[in-house]
This record gives C-alpha cells, sequence and structure tokens, in this order.
C-alpha cells in the first residue's frame, strides 16, 4: 500500500478501499494540519477543517479525475473549506451580541480576541513560529495560501493558480506580492 | 531599465517558465542587480516560511485519526438515519396531503362522465330544442347503424322516381 501514488491511492479509496484512505490521511495530515493552521490561525479549527477535508475526500474520491495531481486536488478542497470556515465564522460573529457586560449602547462592543497569544501560546511555539503566524495574519487570505502551497507543497504558480482559482499571472501575483510582504513583517520583527 | 518582472523572479528560480520566458527574465536579471538582489531576499523567505511551519506543533496523530474515523462513522450512520428523519416523514405526508387535496379539488371542478353509453333520451335532451334530429329520435334506428350508411337514401324514399315501380312491374 505504501508503495502506492496518491493518485492510485484516491483510485483505490473510490472503490471503498478504507485502508488506502488510511494511508492517504497518514501521508498528508501534518502537511494538511499545518496548511489548516496557517490559514485558520486556531488548533482546534484546523483539526477540525482538516478533519473535514479528509471526510470530503473519503465521500468524494470518485469525483477526483486524475487530470490534475491528488495534492492539487485535495489542497483545494482544504482550502475551500477554510475559506468557508472563515466565512461562516464572520458571520457568527456578526449574528452574536456584541454589548459588554455592562449593556451600554454607547459604549463600543466587545472586540474579537486578541491575534496575539498569551504567554503559555509564546512558550509553546516559539517567538519566531509566532512572528510568522502573525505575519501571515497581516497579508490578504490569498497571498497568505498561494506562499503556504508554494513555501509548504512546492506548489507551482500553475497549481496554486487552480487551488485559488485565477489564472497563473494572478497566482504569481499572489505569491510576489505575499512574499515580499512577509519579507518586510518578518524584517521588523 | 525595462519594467522589473518582479513575478517573475520566484517562477523562475523553481524552474517553472518555458524557454522564451527564461531567455527573457534571466537576460534582465543579469543585467539588474536590483532584480538579483530580490531573487535572493524571496528564496530567504521562503526558506524561513517552509522552516518556521514545520515548527509548528501538530496533534498526536494516532488521536486525530481516530477522531477522524468516529466522525466518518458518525456521518454514516447519520445518512442510514435521514430516510426516517421527523422532517423527511413530515415532508413526505404534506406532499401525500397535497396531492389528495388536488385530486379532490380536480373531481369537484371537472366531474368525470358516468360510465356506458348515454341513453338517446338523454342526447335529446341535450340537443338544442329546434334542431331536428331526425331518425335519431327512434333508439331503433341507432341500433341499426348499418342503416345510416344509406341514411340519405332512407330518408329520401318516397322521393325516388317511379322508374323503381316499373322496374318491379317488369319482374
Amino acid at each position: 500500500m505504501a508503495e502506492l501514488s496518491d493518485e492510485e491511492l484516491c483510485q483505490n479509496v473510490a472503490k471503498g478501499d478504507t485502508q488506502a484512505f488510511e494511508t492517504l490521511v497518514e501521508r498528508h495530515q501534518a502537511r494538511a494540519y499545518r496548511l489548516a493552521c496557517s490559514i485558520l490561525g486556531g488548533e482546534a479549527e484546523a483539526r477540525d477543517v482538516s478533519q473535514d477535508a479528509f471526510i470530503r475526500l473519503y465521500e468524494s474520491a470518485g469525483r477526483f479525475d486524475g487530470r490534475s495531481r491528488f495534492s492539487t486536488w485535495f489542497y483545494r478542497v482544504l482550502v475551500n473549506l477554510c475559506i468557508d470556515y472563515r466565512r461562516r465564522d464572520k458571520w457568527w460573529r456578526r449574528m452574536l451580541p456584541l454589548a459588554g457586560p455592562g449593556d451600554d449602547p454607547e459604549s463600543p462592543g466587545v472586540d474579537p480576541p486578541s491575534p496575539e497569544a498569551g504567554p503559555e501560546v509564546v512558550a509553546i511555539l516559539g517567538q519566531s513560529t509566532l512572528k510568522l503566524r502573525e505575519a501571515l495574519d497581516r497579508i490578504s487570505p490569498n497571498q497568505r495560501i498561494a506562499v503556504l502551497l508554494q513555501a509548504q507543497e512546492g506548489f507551482t504558480s500553475r497549481e496554486i493558480a487552480e487551488v485559488l482559482k485565477c489564472s497563473e499571472a494572478t497566482a504569481r501575483v499572489h505569491i510576489h506580492r505575499g512574499l515580499a510582504q512577509l519579507r518586510k513583517l518578518l524584517k521588523d520583527e | 531599465m525595462a519594467t522589473h518582472p518582479e513575478t517573475e523572479l520566484v517562477p523562475l528560480l523553481r524552474g517553472e517558465l518555458n524557454r522564451e520566458e527564461r531567455a527573457r527574465v534571466q537576460h534582465h536579471v543579469d543585467d539588474c542587480a536590483q532584480c538579483r538582489t530580490s531573487i535572493d531576499q524571496l528564496a530567504a523567505t521562503v526558506r524561513t516560511v517552509s522552516q518556521r511551519l514545520e515548527e509548528l506543533p501538530t496533534p498526536e496523530w494516532s488521536a486525530y485519526r481516530r477522531e477522524l474515523r468516529l466522525k466518518l462513522a458518525a456521518r454514516r450512520d447519520a445518512r442510514a438515519r435521514s430516510w426516517w428523519r421527523p422532517s423527511f416523514v413530515w415532508t413526505t405526508l404534506g406532499a401525500a396531503g397535497v396531492a389528495v387535496a388536488a385530486l379532490i379539488i380536480a373531481l369537484v371542478m371537472h366531474p368525470a362522465p358516468t360510465g356506458g353509453p348515454p341513453q338517446v333520451d338523454q342526447l335529446a335532451l341535450e340537443e338544442p330544442v329546434n334542431v331536428d334530429v331526425g331518425l335519431l329520435r327512434n333508439y331503433g334506428v341507432v341500433e341499426r347503424l348499418d342503416l345510416l350508411e344509406n341514411y340519405d337514401v332512407i330518408e329520401n324514399l318516397d322521393q325516388l322516381p317511379a322508374a323503381e315501380n316499373n322496374h318491379g312491374t317488369r319482374s
């Protein structure tokens, strides 16, 4: 099983082979989780969303037509789920009452949680990784996804364009601007 | 100096450009110190991002996969049960009720004709009063429909030329 390519494993998953599914999960769990974590910013959300992506893989493996690499197809599913999650999250935030305990209509609403991590998170992540997460949070979602797919997955501009559903030229712009911004933000640290 | 091919620097680094593009961008880079610096900086940033991502803490993978298996099983169960969900039952009952109501309304608005052929008397009643139905008044005629083929002849029997009688005398 281990010697089979991702694409072959995916075809087996489509036939109901659970062992092939387990192998695919083991191969991609860390990268899927890290990518989701970098896009969403939280471990719990990343865990949930990356698991949802694997469930989608299990249920729609038959739709993988093999025209692109398995990873392009799978990470497109994952990225879409992350984007949906963020959208839903924002929608719920809008619906939640923002008034604080004082309930004063004149006072500003409760601020969303601070993006700055607490001391325990800093201890776990280390300063440099934390800086990267903060920097990633400051660039646009498309730039962030483009940079992460390139740096972590080694995706080409064309593959990133497939994931982001844009032209290759646009994907190149996202990569360049994202990297330039990150460099500036990381230099300031 | 022409515009810097900024967005093509990373693809150049990664060998993604076709021969023509590569020649053009490489030619520019060879003459442009700013782009050479940019390439070095972009490559360093990619390396930094890649290294720091590796340092992100990850969950305990066997627990992660166990959780995933449970989620999958729960989804399968939910799908299997979906056919008898209350919402499904109520939807089906509602649709059936609407269909029955529509059928009743249709029957009331357009009642079906009663079975069997209508009686001749009934036909006569439904005809406008001033229309002469001729031989159809007589149900016996309707029973002998074959006679209707010669209806015109029968109706005008008394107007037939006398030759008929002559023919009879000759025989």
